[in-house]
């Protein structure tokens, strides 16, 4: 979608909580793109963004207690959650934003109808189910009613191969599968031929190198990812005291060995630069692979001065995607670490915990708030 | 025994495809699937060329793996069309222009798919093992690119053709 707007013949993208600014890789070109004015950009959100600030028109969005609906497990387990509270000021569930929009919009059906006949989560959930009929995901037995009723309730049931019994059949399955090198889609007729009825059918894929290897220029290896205190850019979790203390700037996680050889330590302010982009992040000295530095993805500048972009891990990620999942490649760019300055007695804002621990004592621990602990007695039975 | 023909048709027909490969990529850079594809399809098509160097001495054809294009070749030419390929993607016309890239491509790939099935039938029939081995594995290969070629198709198909 990205490169239909970049060409001009998608002009118009609605965001509905999720901040493609400061996620997506090569994060300049997502700004060039998404603040073109060829590009009507539309920002539903519960809390403003990097990208709500560039969008056109931005919708405020109740969060997940100020509304009703329903939301299933990885495990399929479906659950009904009620609104507990009233939305604040104006903002309005995703739901009632979209049927808004179809009212105004006027979308009919084929006799001339509204196309949209219902106007309530759970006629909406009737809606969906009847989209999934007879399919493998079927919701059928489902209703709000049976889960109010008690807990969850797994589509498919309990057990969803029972007697061995796979979705694999031709007129059974999803997806004929695609090839794992080029993501070139098997055709029916392929399919057939491999007999797939009741087999599950592995598909191998040779060792590809990566599109932009370390090289003298750039030798270390970026990988981009989480911690555990945040997730995705902290929109919500930079908003919870607890965990926006235990991580509260970006930082970057080099090996002893590398560290050593570039002259950083604990706390060195270091400038990382890949051939879309530059940041600075203080330097923790982790149990990272030699080779590698690994820099959250976590931080944009809604909560700094200005628009200061040096901190988000995205401006130096390569645009190149799994040909298969399309999940873009954020952990195979290159680049180079040089240092700005010297630590002074500072340390890395990193947690001294899970997979950012120094791997020597620095001094400092990450703990919980003031007041917060709690003392718990356990005894062996 | 004119099996030395059948196997220079194939060559002519892979080396075609690793040139054009490597000019689609420059070309259509700011496509970034396309850039990183077209450079994995071309390391495939070298593997091709290897192997049936490998297995083609004995039949006196020239199979130098140095006649291959580079990936992505450097230099000023390549370097405009990168270039250019960066400012123009701006505009929706390079959508057409991939169009007709990538079906002059998939013909290509028909041209070689058909020269190994020709060579294959040769080397059946001469009974050389070792020959059928490497075209039945860089048949398949070969065909990989190809059906690559029509999914990118119909991917990009309806975006350019209704726009």
């Amino acid at each position: 979608m990205v490169r239909y707007m970049e060409e001009g013949t998608l002009p118009f993208f609605w965001v509905s909580c999720t901040n493609p600014l400061v996620s997506l890789p090569e994060a300049r070109r997502i700004r060039s793109v998404l603040a073109s004015d060829e590009v009507f950009l539309v920002v539903q959100d519960l809390f403003p963004t990097e990208t709500a600030a560039i969008a056109d028109v931005v919708l405020p969005a109740a969060g997940w207690a100020e509304k009703t609906g329903t939301f299933t497990n990885a495990d399929r387990t479906v659950h009904v959650s009620e609104q507990a509270i009233d939305p604040p000021g104006e903002a309005r569930s995703d739901l009632a934003i979209w049927l808004d929009y179809a009212r105004r919009m006027d979308f009919r059906d084929k006799d001339g109808d509204p196309l949209v006949k219902w106007s309530d989560p759970e006629p909406a959930f009737e809606a969906f189910k009847v989209c999934v009929e007879n399919r493998p995901c079927s919701y059928e037995g489902i209703t709000y009613a049976a889960l109010r009723g008690g807990s969850g309730i797994q589509w498919g049931g309990e057990r969803l191969y029972a007697d061995g019994s796979f979705f694999a059949a031709p007129d059974v399955c999803e997806d004929y599968g695609k090839d794992l090198l080029t993501g070139a889609t098997l055709e029916q007729t392929e399919y057939r031929a491999l007999n797939p009825d009741g087999r599950a059918i592995l598909r191998a894929c040779e060792y590809v190198p990566p599109h932009e290897p370390p090289d003298g220029e750039r030798p270390l290896q970026l990988n981009t990812g989480r911690t555990v205190f945040h997730f995705h850019t902290r929109t919500k979790t930079a908003r919870v005291p607890e965990l926006q203390s235990a991580a509260p700037e970006v930082w970057a996680e080099l090996s002893a060995a590398d560290a050593e050889r570039l002259g950083l330590g604990e706390g060195d302010l270091a400038d990382i630069r890949s051939p879309r982009g530059s940041i600075r992040a203080r330097v923790r000295i982790s149990g990272v692979r030699a080779g590698v530095v690994f820099v959250p993805f976590h931080y944009g500048w809604w909560d700094r001065e200005g628009d200061d972009e040096s901190r988000a891990a995205n401006e130096l990620t390569i645009t190149s995607w799994d040909p298969v999942s399309k999940q873009p490649l954020f952990k195979a760019g290159a680049v180079a670490v040089v240092k700005v300055a010297d630590a002074d007695g500072v340390v890395s804002p990193a947690p001294t915990n899970t997979a950012s621990a120094p791997v020597t004592d620095i001094g400092t621990t990450t703990r919980g708030q003031e007041g917060h602990a709690a003392d718990t007695e356990v005894q062996a039975p | 025994m004119k099996l030395g023909l059948a196997i220079a048709e194939v060559r002519d027909a892979e080396l075609a495809l690793a040139e054009r490969l490597g000019v689609l990529g420059e070309r259509h850079k700011a496509d970034h699937d396309v850039y990183h594809l077209t450079e994995t399809l071309q390391r495939v098509a070298h593997g091709n060329l290897a192997r049936l160097a490998s297995a083609a001495e004995r039949y006196d054809v020239d199979l130098d793996p140095s006649d291959a294009p580079t990936e992505h070749p450097a230099g000023p030419l390549a370097t405009l069309r990168e270039k250019t390929s960066e400012l123009l993607g701006r505009r929706p016309e390079p959508g057409l222009l991939l169009l007709r890239d990538l079906r002059e491509l998939h013909l290509l790939y028909a041209e070689a798919s058909i020269n190994w099935v020709m060579l294959g039938q040769g080397a059946q029939a001469a009974r050389d093992a070792n020959l059928l081995e490497v075209v039945f594995r860089s048949h398949s290969q070969t065909l990989r690119g190809m059906k690559w070629t029509v999914t990118r198709i119909k991917v990009a198909a309806p975006q350019v053709l209704l726009d």
